[in-house]
């Protein structure tokens, strides 16, 4: 039978190509890709906004501290004479409005300055003596650090439709309302936490929701003094700053991620379409040929041809390939086995029918005419009988093959039970292992070592049929190197009259005999063969010079 | 006194060697007994037989090799073959041996009898034609003789075995009328037979060709499509 290479044999790449090249793989891969993309890109945001509004805070920070420190250091430096708290104040807002101004639309951050009793007294962005500022207000508020929004980013399409999800999730389970709505006014953010926080001496820090916006208000506070050699504290200084800008960037990003998505989506699909195709075509063209293996009949017609490649599609193809071989040669074997038996049976069957016409044909026989025929008739019904058996033994026999244990078997130790067993049943060999193959290592071959017995068996009882009542058939072991590869033979030979050299290629058919008087079937050597063939053994026949007839029995012989 | 029809029967079963030198004998043949086909070719080189009942399936030489080498000798000798296997018959009707009849196992003597008093007697009528003055019909068209087993083609003899011929008087009776592969094999083989269709097919192509190598424009047998076959004259 022909043997296709499996993926297993693809010995040290094998592994590798099996594990990469497999539909388990590829499916891993793809949808790990679908998966792995998202899961990093909001990761990557997450980490980002957690950074932006920290260095945004720290900005604040110290802002503040320095605009604190800067405030501090001048109402020391230039009023440490008097230290009233109406002149300190007096002085803290005159020199806190000035540096505002200065400072004023060269930062981002919102800054105001409070005195002790939390009255504001001065913001980077409401200067009321000049009067012009009132009109660039309504402008500058467009650029508030705090309070500009300049418009919702959701409102590009392909953002409202990314983001669709995500504000039905909001809307189903939505925020809790904002402590307080954002307050213009130096009195109200007096409630302010971190400005309370800061009054106390420390540091305060606060984040209000907006009831408007989706952004949030950073508040940062610190004391104005305190860290002086006096102690003393004048007032506070409040930084405060819209998350706007973060959301805006973060917007930016997480558009662009939606469309890296959609591009990975399409790029998906024509991936899934591609894999889709390398697994549903082999499998079409694998279920064609299933489809049309067999006939309306039943019978085998079609023909397996393998898939190329080294994933499991092309190992279930090579599979399929030896499942028709094996299909197609067992039902070869059978049906050329009914034929032959068929053909076998309708010899004594033409011998019965022909005596009994005649017995019937002519009443005129003689007594000895008579017996004689109605003894073919007898004899001819016994080798039906004993053809029926014969073929049931040996259809049964491919089954028994295939089911039987295989092992290492020494093939010294096998002919020597085979010569003992003949000497039982009154037959000596000519047993000798030891010429031709070195005792060193043993002769082992993977077979049945009863079946193997069996084989050897029916030759050396043709041999035995053969030979001269006084000779001794010979068993010998050879050893052969046949392409690098090491091949061990039992070898019988006999000193019978030997078989022509025009019937050596039929002797192993089935039925084959010169001998069908004597009463052989013709199925002791094609037995023989099938055995040794199912144990990947070949069978050879040759002349024995200078008389009588020389079996080969050659198998592959295992490394001990 | 006339010598007896000499018979050579060449089988490797020896009871069937023995029955059928049995029965021969008893009709009044005179028969020669082989085992083989190489044996049998040894003693024919010597001399013929008058006819030959040959096995196709036997060691050393089998009989479709010793049908060739006789042909060799003699195209004339009648032959028999003796098949147990379909694949054998189409082997027969396919190398186009020139074998007269075959018979398949287990077959009946009484058929086998029949069959080689035909083939005699269509030999001593075709000896006969050569000796005398040829008789031969002057109707234009198909002409049968059931006596002689012997067809014409506007006048002209068409060579046909025994089964072929028993197929084409079967046609001929119902001209017009289609005939099954079923209803052409009862009528070609006496005995019930299993005979595939593919076999009758190869028979009705072998008539055909035996006509048309008389007349190239021979289309008489037609083929029914799923039915079987009708002489159309």
């Amino acid at each position: 039978m022909k043997s296709y290479k499996s993926g297993v044999s693809h010995k040290k790449g094998g592994r590798l190509l099996k594990i990469f090249g497999g539909l388990g793989f590829r499916l891993m891969l793809f949808n790990g890709l679908l998966v792995v993309l998202p899961i990093a890109s909001m990761m990557v945001l997450d980490v980002y906004e957690t950074r932006m509004l920290k260095a945004q805070e720290d900005s604040m920070i110290a802002q503040a501290r320095v605009l604190a420190a800067s405030l501090e250091a001048a109402v020391l430096e230039g009023h440490g004479i008097d230290r009233s708290s109406t002149q300190d104040n007096f002085t803290l807002e005159r020199l806190a409005k000035s540096t505002m101004e200065s400072l004023r639309s060269q930062t981002q951050t919102r800054l105001r300055v409070f005195d002790q009793t939390a009255s504001l007294l001065a913001d980077s962005i409401l200067q009321k003596e000049e009067p012009i500022q009132a009109v660039s207000y309504s402008k500058r508020t467009r650029s508030d650090p705090e309070e500009t929004q300049e418009q919702e980013p959701s409102l590009t399409f392909l953002y409202s439709l990314g983001s669709l999800p995500f504000r039905l999730w909001r809307t189903l389970n939505p925020a809790p309302d904002p402590l307080s709505g954002e307050e213009e006014t130096g009195q109200a953010l007096s409630e302010n936490p971190a400005v309370r926080r800061a009054l106390e001496g420390g540091y305060g820090a606060h984040t209000q929701v907006s009831s408007r916006q989706r952004s949030v208000t950073l508040f940062s506070a610190v004391p104005i003094g305190r860290s002086g050699t006096t102690g003393q504290q004048f007032g506070i200084v409040l930084a405060s700053q819209s998350s706007y800008r973060t959301l805006k960037s973060l917007y930016e990003i997480r558009y662009s991620l939606f469309k890296v998505f959609l591009l990975s989506v399409a790029i998906a699909l024509v991936l899934s379409f591609m894999l889709g195709l390398t697994i549903s075509r082999p499998l079409r063209r694998m279920e064609r040929m299933a489809a049309t293996y067999i006939d309306s009949w039943g019978r085998p017609r079609g023909k397996f041809v393998p898939v190329r490649g080294t994933d499991e599609l092309a190992a279930l193809s090579r599979s399929l390939v030896r499942l028709g071989d094996g299909l197609g040669d067992h039902i070869r074997f059978i049906s050329s086995f009914a034929s032959d038996l068929s053909h076998e049976l309708r010899n004594p069957l033409s011998s019965i029918r022909a005596a009994s016409e005649i017995i019937s044909m002519r009443p005129d026989l003689k007594p000895e005419e008579l017996a004689r025929l109605t003894g073919i008739i007898m004899r001819e019904s016994d080798r039906i009988d004993n053809l029926v058996r014969l073929s049931k033994e040996l259809s049964s026999l491919d089954l028994a093959l295939g089911q039987s244990p295989r092992m290492a078997v020494d093939l010294i130790e096998c002919l020597e039970v085979l010569d003992s067993d003949w000497e039982l049943r009154g037959h000596l060999l000519d047993l000798d292992v030891g010429v031709t193959i070195g005792r060193q290592e043993r002769p082992l071959i993977l077979a049945n070592p009863d079946y193997l017995r069996q084989a050897c068996d029916k030759i050396i009882e043709n041999a035995v049929s053969f030979s001269p009542s006084a000779a001794r058939p010979r068993l010998r072991l050879l050893s052969e190197t046949i392409k690098n590869t090491d091949y061990v033979a039992i070898v019988i030979s006999d000193q019978g009259p030997g078989i022509e050299q025009a019937v050596l290629g039929k002797i192993f058919d089935r039925f084959y005999t010169l001998r069908r008087q004597e009463g052989h079937t013709g199925l002791g050597l094609s037995l023989a063969r099938e055995i040794v063939e199912a144990y990947g053994g070949q069978i050879e026949v040759k002349q024995n010079l200078p008389s009588g007839t020389v079996f080969l029995l050659r198998f592959l012989r295992l490394r001990s | 006194m006339v010598s007896p029809i000499k018979i050579a029967v060449v089988d490797d079963e020896p009871y069937i060697r023995e029955m059928l030198s049995m029965a021969l004998s008893q009709e009044g043949y005179s028969v020669e007994c082989y085992a083989d086909g190489r044996l049998a070719w040894q003693a024919l080189q010597v001399q013929l037989v008058d006819l030959a009942i040959v096995d196709v399936s036997m060691p050393y030489m089998d009989g479709l090799e010793l049908c060739r080498l006789i042909r060799t000798k003699s195209s004339a000798m009648p032959l028999i073959f003796l098949s147990s296997r379909s694949e054998e018959l189409d082997k027969i009707l396919g190398l186009e041996l020139g074998a007269d009849d075959y018979i398949t196992k287990p077959f009946s003597l009484r058929e086998l009898i029949v069959r080689i008093k035909v083939l005699r007697r269509r030999l001593e009528l075709g000896q006969q034609a050569q000796s005398l003055e040829p008789v031969k019909p002057k109707s234009a068209g198909l002409f049968i003789d059931q006596h002689a087993y012997q067809a014409y083609w506007n006048s002209v003899l068409v060579e046909l075995t025994v089964t072929e011929f028993r197929l084409l008087a079967c046609l001929c009776a119902t001209p017009g009328h289609v005939k099954t592969r079923q209803h052409l094999i009862d009528a070609a083989y006496s005995q019930p037979t299993f005979v595939e269709d593919r076999t009758m097919d190869s028979h009705i192509r072998r008539i055909r060709r035996k006509f048309e190598q008389v007349d190239a424009s021979f289309t008489a047998i037609e083929a029914v499509s799923g039915l079987g076959y009708r002489l159309r004259l």
